[in-house]
């Protein structure tokens, strides 16, 4: 982590003052340490909760007492636990690459194009994130009966193939680049289609790493519409499967904990892995370019 | 209650959670050993908003108020607090003795719910209904009725007794000389033959009804008569809207 | 052999008048192309359903019987029923206290962890971390620590430095912002990360040239970054927005054992919407709230970016 850092911040940490005030920024640091220990309490907690037994969970100490591993020996004994996390994992990287490349070719077309309806088509797709999803699982749900998708890779992953949050995102973004770019590669003779792939999309690719690294949460976190679609342990989506821990004469706890403990860490790789492009600043790709 | 040096419970004698099976209690048990009666007969009108229903209501929130032997959200939840040994005390459902039967700390019992000082005793019943929707058919049908059969076999009500707790719907299961006499199953059976079961319509909202009256007590100080007299209004305007016209 | 040179005229023909059109011409039907499948899909996966939602509340579907049509009768019911201007309420407290709470603390961590060089990696991954966790889980862990004692950490810590005992989520004025304090927390690594990439994606060379002509931090916090920023808080706001007027996962899984907090104190109307469709069944009755929610949000959305002037 620390190489992908020294590319950008010593150019930008030069650019600060050179007397700005050396407590200032050691107060400042402080300040953000502790905060950084405020935010990650709650998940030490859950780890925590991960590494007691059942009849301990309420002892709400941060060290367990007598910690122990048998949750995560009894949630990974379950063979379907493995089978859960093939199927998030597929689903949340097949919809995460259809986001990026429809949000942004549409987030594109609306930030850069001038055409009529360019305002319409904006606001009739932000409006889709108006309606609550319980209110949508209903028709959704008898589309995909009609169809024959239930208890299918495409029947939970249909209604996301696209989102209004990734289009209105990546539009924000493509406004920022400066249409000079563009109108030289058009002079140069390039298709609209190999300007935005080409040209446009390779300066916004901090934006686009945010995109791939909240569609690939938003699926591999989503709940309601993946249990409603699917009724096949087989296709369960991790979120699905850890629920089923939790019955209503008994919730296991310790167990949910585990799950939740477990399903963190692909996502953690996953944002390891894509947040060195949020960091990278724009003009030096471009300049490349 | 018991206190820590800083005026803290750490123990309490009663875990009571009006959102837990506490309303049930108050609706089928002490409104009737109170005198009162929480229904019409067809469950299809409020009957509680009176002396009696008002007595039982002041009776409830006085344990937490005045005799302070319970306090509603200590430990979270009622059943924690009764499992995690900081509450004497719990009324519960039978649904529950699987996840006690995980207590190794201390020994635990069952007895039937207290009587009234007249000897009075009631208790809340309910019970599972399975069905079959009425669309289907062909091998769908049958798969179902399979399915309701073995559901209902005195196999499957074995299972449940013995993993959930809950006692077989099946009389001629649940009333064996061996649950009668089991000093856990026991008093639920014996609590059986004086139950009553609430005519539900729409069980959240009238159990919310019932958490909204007693925490109008507790945390607004409201008069149990005029907190009652609200959630008799609000509990048969949800009747209402369910009653056939 | 005919049909490739019918086919060949035709490309010359098409090209032809595609060399005809003007750059202007082009450009839209370029623009069109692009949109015709996300046009199609959001007709088809988004519009249709809420349509059908649309209809729906003006009938008395329940699941169980045909719908009928009843004309304005949920609307009526809704407007006198005082539960849902509670909620109405409620739903506001969300959005005025979570939509600048958040957006100033992000941009606060974003803008001084955008500077900081030692453990920056390290720093900005505890930030983000909560982000990657799953809200059920977490917002049980949450209701832990705002128990009383002898589970909850908080009003632990308040009796251990001699501070009375908070009833949080216990308490009806309470209860709303304890509720809201977690998803602000869940929802923070988010907004700090889209803050980074904007504050990435401002060319260096405005900063030196600023610098040049000797503009202090303040004006160039002022003059420089807000302004370049623009398209990024506009998209923080809005989306900011709907996310706190559409809070529901925290508040159902903190307050399952009184649903929506003490009296209603915490219930928003996604919550009401959820209870009204499916613990009651009267799918016209949320149908009809989901209209509401959904005129509010987009009000609300079209009003910000006007404020904003988003172009």
């Amino acid at each position: 982590m620390a190489a992908d850092l020294a590319l950008p911040a010593p150019a930008r940490i030069a650019t600060l003052p050179m007397n700005a005030p050396r407590p200032g920024r050691v107060v400042a640091w402080t300040l953000l340490f502790l905060g950084g220990v405020v935010m990650i309490t709650p998940i030490l907690f859950m780890l925590s909760t991960s590494l007691k037994e059942g009849s301990q969970i309420y002892d709400l100490r941060l060290i367990p007492a007598e910690p122990t591993l048998a949750n995560y020996v009894a949630v990974l004994a379950d063979g379907r636990f493995f089978r859960w996390f093939v199927n998030s994992l597929i689903i949340a990287t097949a919809v995460c690459a259809s986001n990026v490349f429809f949000d942004s070719l549409v987030g594109y077309t609306l930030a850069k194009f001038r055409f009529r309806g360019r305002y319409f088509v904006f606001i009739a797709i932000l409006s889709t994130l108006m309606i609550p999803t319980e209110m949508l699982v209903i028709p959704w749900y008898l589309m995909a009966r009609d169809l024959g998708w239930l208890n299918s890779y495409w029947g939970i992953m249909f209604p996301g193939v696209m989102t209004a949050f990734g289009t209105f995102l990546m539009k924000q973004f493509f406004e920022t680049v400066p249409d000079d770019f563009l109108e030289a590669a058009r002079v140069d003779g390039l298709s609209e289609f190999a300007i935005w792939w080409k040209v446009a999309m390779p300066l916004v690719i901090p934006a686009i790493s945010a995109l791939a690294i909240f569609t690939f949460l938003g699926n591999w976190t989503a709940f309601i519409w993946p249990l409603i679609v699917t009724t096949s342990k087989d296709l369960y989506t991790l979120p699905v499967g850890l629920s089923s821990f939790a019955v209503e004469q008994s919730i296991q706890w310790e167990k949910i904990m585990t799950g939740a403990s477990l399903a963190t860490i692909p996502t953690l790789i996953v944002f390891l892995a894509l947040q060195r492009y949020i960091v990278r600043g724009v003009m030096l790709a471009g300049l490349k370019g | 209650m018991k206190y820590d040096a800083g005026g803290n419970i750490t123990s309490e004698g009663l875990a009571v959670d009006m959102g837990a099976q506490d309303h049930q209690w108050w609706r089928e048990v002490l409104v009737r050993q109170f005198g009162g009666k929480p229904y019409s007969d067809d469950y299809g009108k409020v009957a509680y908003n009176d002396d009696h229903g008002a007595a039982a209501l002041k009776w409830y929130t006085d344990l937490q108020t005045v005799h302070k032997v319970g306090q509603t959200g200590f430990m979270d939840e009622a059943q924690a607090a009764f499992k995690g040994g900081r509450a004497a005390l719990i009324i519960d459902g039978s649904f529950r003795l699987g996840s006690f039967g995980q207590i190794k700390d201390f020994e635990w019992g069952v007895s039937e719910l207290p009587a009234a000082a007249d000897g009075a005793r009631s208790n809340y019943v309910s019970y599972w209904v399975n069905g079959i929707a009425s669309g289907s058919s062909g091998e769908k049908l049958q798969a179902a009725e399979k399915f309701l059969a073995y559901v209902t076999s005195p196999e499957a009500m074995d299972v449940w007794l013995k993993v959930v707790g809950e006692l077989p719907a099946k009389p001629a299961l649940a009333l064996t000389e061996a649950n009668i006499k089991d000093p856990i199953y026991g008093p639920f059976l014996k609590g059986l033959q004086y139950g009553h079961t609430t005519l539900f319509v729409d069980e959240t909202a009238q159990r919310q009804v019932a958490i909204d009256m007693v925490n109008r007590v507790l945390l607004q100080g409201q008069d149990p008569k005029a907190s009652l007299a609200e959630a008799a209004k609000a509990e048969q305007a949800i009747l209402d809207a369910h009653m056939p016209n | 052999m005919a049909t490739a040179a019918e086919s060949n005229r035709t490309a010359v023909a098409g090209r032809y008048v595609w060399n005809r059109l003007t750059l202007h011409h082009k450009q839209v039907v370029w623009a069109w192309l692009f949109l015709a499948v996300p046009v199609v899909f959001y007709v088809v996966i988004r519009f249709w359903p809420t349509a059908s939602a649309l209809w729906l509340s003006f009938t008395d579907w329940n699941l169980l019987r045909p719908a009928h049509l009843v004309g304005l009768k949920n609307y009526v019911k809704l407007v006198n029923d005082p539960v849902f201007w509670k909620v109405f309420r409620n739903t506001f407290a969300y959005l005025v206290l979570g939509t600048p709470v958040s957006l100033v603390l992000s941009f606060a961590v974003a803008f001084h962890l955008d500077k900081i060089r030692f453990m920056h990696g390290f720093i900005r991954a505890l930030y983000f971390l909560p982000f990657l966790t799953t809200a059920v889980a977490m917002a049980w862990v949450w209701r832990w620590f705002y128990q009383p004692v002898p589970i909850g950490i908080i009003n632990e810590a308040l009796s251990a430095v001699g501070l009375p005992q908070q009833p949080f989520l216990r308490s009806t004025s309470q209860a709303l912002p304890s509720v809201l304090a977690c998803a602000i927390w869940a929802g923070l690594g988010f907004q700090i990360v889209i803050f980074m990439a904007g504050l990435r994606a401002i060319p260096t060379t405005y900063y030196e040239a600023a610098r040049i002509d000797g503009v202090a931090n303040w004006g160039i916090l002022t003059r420089i970054t807000l302004p370049l920023l623009k398209p990024t808080i506009v998209f923080l706001v809005v989306f900011g927005s709907i996310g706190f007027l559409r809070i529901f996962d925290q508040v159902y899984n903190m307050t399952t054992n009184d649903p929506g907090g003490p009296l209603g104190s915490t219930k928003p109307l996604v919550l009401m919407i959820y209870q009204t469709a499916f613990s009651s069944f009267d799918m016209g009755y949320a149908a009809a709230q989901t209209v509401v929610l959904f005129l509010v949000l987009l009000t609300i959305s079209l009003l910000q970016l006007r404020l904003l002037r988003d172009r």
